[in-house]
């Protein structure tokens, strides 16, 4: 049969549409606007749109393959093989997925204003080889049970795969699926181990399920390649989450940025280009006030990760849109600000040291008037930053530097006396 | 050549041998497999077709076997076979049926689409090639069967009972189908029907327990019939007298 006849016969025609809108409707509901889009954030709609249809998706695998059994293809004397003749019946569903992840990933593009660039697209053809896979073991399903029994039984387990995991306490388990649990930004996208384990055991389980249907003709020999297969891409898929936490890990999102100019030269994501002439504007009035209250100018300033590694004399910011001229001005002059440390073994009872004081006195130096300057932190914070510019241009700049340090610091003593 | 079995023994279980040892060439021409229920003629049959894999001995096809790998494909794209129970995929019609066998036959979707009409035009089926097959009566979902196994242009068709639930009409139809196929196609059918056996067939095998107990011509197997038997039941007493002396 050609595909059309195999669409005529196929519950694939009555599904098609319900599919097709189950996936629309939660992805429209799944997704807030942006004030600029990028493309991490369409493949993040995209495939956890697609996860809720997977389900569906491997029912209808299991159906038609339900339909070869009960017409008994497997016991006729076929001069296909096994797989040709799996792959000719599956057409109709792999039809209708792609067709579901095309529209999807389209209206998530247009829903995030971005296209997906190229560093985005792994995650989804992650979901695409969770998908396929989830396909093949319907199939694999619907080949020994009854299809009546099989299509339920089947949608109820992937479904439940796909959405149960981010419930449990044990973290890790649900980077195994292939759903996403955050959206990636502008400046960090998913770990590439991470992406890599849900399609690792999903395709293992796939080729074990073909591994029982083709491996050789003694069923011990079939069921040990099968195993083997499984348990071979179940613990490295494993392994390769084992310590992720709550948060999804990330990885700097360095594929996509956009530098211009130079002393200092800015860079930014690729998507935040528009905003490179707002930048270099509130650098050029930010610096050199800086550089006169005796504050270094850097070589660069980068919009990117915390986990990026920058050059020396590098100034880090984080800046979402909408980037306007006073927040490029306070984003430019807090850069120095030093991320709070994770210090693990500090014991009870120490409290983290605010930055509001080198926060407000920075900005100050960098020309911003007090009345915006004091919105950055509390009252006392003011005070000791007035008091602190009061002081000789050396005394400043050497409780600048401390100030650093002690941001940095995770030494119960150093934190003790700055307490006092 | 003929469809050679080399000494092939087979069981449904272990210990329990439907057939021992079998030697036979299944021979050119139109041939009719005859013995009682149980004698083993589906399996032969099936074991023809490899469907089934003999637990010892082997089955050939000129250079082809059943248990060669490389070329069973060939092998199942020249020998055509129709099982004694038929199953369809559901929701097809007739017409989707023939073709989707075709298709497993190794034939192009297009062929098989064009072919699976011709086919069933050839068992006058085609009026309803677009019914859905289980809509079909059982003489009617038969002759489906049979256009199935004539699509894809075989060497040998093995038929095991097609002629269940025909009525006579359409047994003649078959036999006209039979009759006008080419003469380099061989034909076994099994059968319990004995009526037109010399007008019809060229040669006779007779299974009784697993054991070929005749084969030969359709004239030296109506040799075995009892001299007094009326000339319209010379095949069946034939028949009577070669399965009745043996026991099981």
């Amino acid at each position: 049969m050609n595909l059309s006849r195999s669409l005529k016969t196929s519950p694939v025609r009555w599904l098609a549409l319900p599919v097709l809108a189950v996936a629309l409707f939660y992805l429209t509901t799944g997704m807030r606007s942006l004030e600029v889009g990028y493309g991490g954030y369409a493949v993040y709609g995209a495939t956890r749109a697609l996860a809720i249809t997977t389900g569906t998706l491997a029912a209808l695998s299991a159906w038609e393959a339900g339909r070869l059994r009960a017409g008994q293809v497997w016991r006729r004397t076929s001069a296909r093989g096994r797989i040709t003749v799996a792959f000719g019946a599956l057409r109709p569903v792999l039809l209708l997925t792609a067709v579901v992840d095309v529209t999807a990933l389209s209206l998530a593009a247009v829903h995030a204003g971005a296209v997906p660039h190229f560093a985005d697209l792994p995650m989804i053809l992650a979901l695409g080889v969770v998908q396929i896979a989830f396909l093949v073991v319907g199939f694999g399903v619907g080949c020994v049970v009854p299809r009546a029994l099989a299509a339920p039984l089947v949608l109820i387990a992937v479904t439940l795969w796909l959405v149960l995991p981010p419930t449990l306490e044990t973290p890790w388990v649900r980077y195994l699926t292939g759903v996403p649990t955050d959206a990636p930004t502008l400046t960090d996208t998913w770990d590439p181990a991470v992406l890599l384990a849900p399609p690792l055991l999903a395709a293992g389980a796939a080729l074990a399920v073909v591994a029982l249907a083709v491996a050789g003709r003694s069923r011990l020999l079939r069921v040990g390649i099968a195993a083997t297969v499984l348990v071979g891409a179940a613990v490295p898929a494993q392994a390769l989450v084992a310590d992720a936490g709550y948060e999804a890990p990330t990885v700097p999102r360095t594929s996509a940025q956009t530098c211009s100019g130079e002393a200092p030269r800015i860079c930014v994501p690729g998507e935040l280009s528009g905003s490179l002439p707002t930048l270099r504007a509130a650098a050029e009035q930010t610096l050199p006030a800086l550089a006169q209250a005796g504050i270094e100018t850097p070589t660069s300033i980068e919009n990117a990760s915390v986990d990026a590694e920058l050059g020396e004399r590098a100034w880090r910011i984080h800046l979402d849109p909408p980037v306007t001229r006073q927040r490029a001005i306070n984003a430019i002059a807090t850069a120095l600000i030093p991320r709070a440390p994770e210090c693990t073994d500090l014991p009870d009872g120490f409290g983290v040291p605010s930055s509001g004081p080198l926060r407000i006195w920075l900005l100050r130096a960098a020309g911003v008037s007090e009345e915006r300057a004091a919105r950055s932190g509390s009252a006392q914070a003011r005070q000791t930053a007035a008091e602190v510019r009061t002081t000789s241009r050396e005394d400043q700049l050497r409780w600048v530097r401390g100030q650093m340090e002690l941001l940095s610091s995770c030494d119960p003593e150093v934190l003790t006396e700055a307490a006092r | 050549m003929p469809l050679r079995f080399s000494s092939c023994t087979f069981g449904y279980r272990r210990k329990h041998p439907v057939l021992r040892d079998l030697d036979c060439d299944l021979p050119t021409g139109r041939t009719v497999f005859l013995g009682p229920n149980g004698a083993g003629k589906s399996t032969v049959l099936g074991l023809g077709a490899s469907a089934l894999l003999p637990v010892s001995g082997r089955v050939g096809y000129r250079r082809m076997r059943t248990d060669d790998r490389r070329t069973l494909r060939e092998y199942r794209r020249r020998v055509a076979w129709m099982p004694q129970h038929l199953t369809t995929v559901p929701g097809l019609t007739a017409r989707d049926q023939v073709a989707y066998a075709g298709w497993l036959k190794g034939m192009s979707r297009a062929e098989a689409w064009d072919g699976a009409l011709d086919a069933l035009r050839r068992v006058e089926m085609d009026e309803s090639a677009d019914r859905r097959v289980t809509e079909l009566s059982g003489g009617q979902q038969r002759r489906v069967g049979v256009a199935e196994a004539l699509v894809h242009g075989a060497e040998v068709l093995l038929l095991d009972e097609p002629t269940v639930g025909m009525d006579p009409r359409q047994r003649q139809v078959f036999h006209e189908v039979l009759g006008a196929l080419p003469a380099d196609v061989h034909v076994v059918l099994s059968t319990h029907d004995t009526a037109d056996l010399d007008e019809v067939y060229d040669n006779v095998l007779v299974l009784q327990a697993g054991c070929l107990v005749f084969g030969g011509t359709v004239r030296e197997f109506l040799t075995h019939a009892e001299p007094g038997a009326a000339p319209g039941r010379r095949a069946n007493s034939a028949y009577h007298s070669l399965t009745s002396g043996i026991e099981r």
